[in-house]
């Protein structure tokens, strides 16, 4: 398994528009609310401002 | 006494003949004179008409701007919300646009009549005739609607714009066009900012300010597309489809909106050539002023780009006052319009809002500047014959039009994003902006399988 690559998250906000948060702060939040958030497709994963798939940011991509 | 007798018989006799000559020429000449008129009407309507299928073809064009302006993921859906655009602005301005914008008035306010363009074939511009008048203002209708795509392009989903789209074409445009126009087929009408000395002559504000002013509402109530800003705020610039589509885009809009001011006299008149000559410097001198702009203040940052949007800013500019200013006074317009398109381009990303395409420095700088400059650069014999006020009354005029459609558009635009966000949500998930989407909101080409809730336990459970 590849070490996760993402330096920030944008997590979707109610209508439009996202919060972009650091990874710190996404890693500090609760396991079962980030496993929520992603299985509802409400997070973007980025790595240097570029959107990334989950599976490349978590580490499980190619 | 004989003989005075006989001139008057003569006198009486010389007025009969006059009279029944003059009988005889009306008549024999009646249906050459009436054939006159018709083929005259037939002119006006042959220029209008063409002038509508240019205006028409400005879809294209905005439609290539806008894909050029896109990543490649989201260039399809992009094209394919221009011809929605379309699609409902035929429908929705037949239904109620033209009605509520150029019906009988309600003091002014809004149309009563004419939905659907039943009965409106009374009265009116008889030259013109219904159908010629509602082709040539549904092609306005659809650009005002197709300005607001680009600047939500990529993240807004397909639902949400639709609805958008019709609520513009539908209401927002027709009424503040009606207040701004609605005396325009039936003159006798009452239009309350017309009458208050609002002058727009082709719509810098009815159609350019009114898109660019529901852009900017929703990029802001959209938000920026992933990865346009850092977390600091400092803009990242996107892959595009490439520039030369912009370049294609700019001489396609630029050749149709000969007709689209040319047009707007409703005739074909002496005015045409003067107002397509002043349309044409006003574009020109749009670009060097956004070239010389970025080219000293800018470290050329984007030049490309903001050249063109500023052609385009100078087309929007000098589209109120293309038929009251002098050719001078249109390459200053434009001039002013490309310098303004850049420094409201900057102003947003200032504020992390991200406009894609740039309807908001093309359309509303470069529309609120060109109603301002009506009043500023409109020639004397203009503001005597043709404004009937003083230049300082005129600027009043045109700040309470710009006043008046950025409160209208604004308030309302707001409530419908609101709205949508509510019931159908105005963005796409992440997932779809990372892959791009189609019409039914299905990712266009998953990269990769979504990951099971077992493995994001996990992986995420290992860094947690």
């Amino acid at each position: 398994m590849k070490p996760a690559r993402y330096d920030q998250v944008g997590l979707r906000k109610r209508g439009g528009g996202y919060n972009l948060i650091s990874r710190t702060e996404f890693e500090a939040m609760p396991l079962r609310e980030r496993v929520r958030l992603i299985m509802e497709d409400q997070v973007a994963f980025l790595q240097d401002g570029r959107i990334i798939s989950a599976r490349e940011a978590l580490g499980k991509g190619a | 006494m004989n003989k005075t007798h006989g001139v008057l018989a003569l006198k009486r006799l010389a007025r009969m003949c006059l009279a029944l000559a003059s009988l005889f020429f009306l008549v024999a000449a009646w249906p050459a004179v009436a054939l006159a008129q018709s083929e005259q009407a037939s002119v006006h309507a042959l220029w209008v008409l063409t002038s509508a299928a240019l205006v028409f073809f400005m879809q294209c064009g905005f439609l290539c701007l806008e894909v050029g302006s896109v990543q490649p993921k989201a260039a399809t859906i992009t094209a394919l919300k221009n011809v929605v655009d379309w699609v409902v602005a035929a429908i929705a301005f037949w239904l109620f646009g033209w009605g509520l914008m150029f019906g009988h008035s309600r003091a002014g306010w809004f149309g009563t009549d004419f939905h659907m363009l039943e009965g409106a074939a009374d009265g009116g511009l008889t030259h013109l005739g219904v159908h010629v008048h509602y082709l040539f203002q549904l092609a306005f209708a659809g650009t005002a609607a197709t300005i607001v795509s680009g600047a939500l392009a990529e993240r807004t989903s397909f639902a949400a714009y639709a609805v958008i789209s019709i609520v513009v074409t539908a209401v927002v445009y027709p009424l503040f066009g009606h207040w701004a126009w609605g005396n325009s087929f039936f003159p006798k009408n009452p239009a309350w900012l017309a009458d208050l000395g609002f002058y727009d002559f082709a719509g810098s504000t009815v159609v350019h300010s009114v898109g660019g002013w529901v852009s900017l509402v929703g990029i802001a109530c959209v938000g920026a597309r992933i990865g346009r800003f850092d977390a600091q705020g400092t803009p990242r610039e996107l892959p595009t489809m490439g520039v030369h589509w912009n370049a294609l885009a700019t001489l396609m809009l630029w050749f149709s909106w000969w007709g689209f001011n040319g047009g707007s006299t409703l005739l074909l008149n002496g005015q045409v050539g003067p107002i397509i000559v002043n349309t044409n410097l006003g574009a020109a001198c749009g670009g060097i002023g956004a070239i010389v702009h970025c080219g000293l203040f800018e470290q050329r940052r984007g030049l490309s780009g903001k050249f063109l949007n500023g052609i385009l800013a100078g087309l929007v500019g000098i589209t109120a006052g293309c038929s009251v200013v002098s050719p001078l006074g249109a390459c200053l317009i434009g001039l002013v319009a490309g310098v303004i398109a850049n420094l409201v381009a900057t102003l947003l990303l200032r504020f992390r809002l991200d406009d894609p395409v740039g309807a908001v420095p093309v359309h509303l700088g470069g529309g609120t500047w060109g109603t301002l400059a009506v009043g500023l650069f409109a020639t004397q014999d203009a503001l005597v014959n043709t404004l009937h006020r003083t230049r300082w009354e005129q600027v009043s005029a045109q700040l309470i039009g710009i006043a008046v459609c950025c409160g209208w558009v604004v308030s309302t635009a707001i409530g419908c994003y609101l709205l949508i966000g509510h019931y159908l949500g105005l963005r796409v998930s992440p997932s779809e902006e990372l892959e791009g989407f189609d019409m039914s909101g299905v990712v266009r080409k998953p990269a990769e399988a979504p990951l099971s809730e077992s493995e994001l336990y996990e992986l995420l459970g290992g860094d947690a």
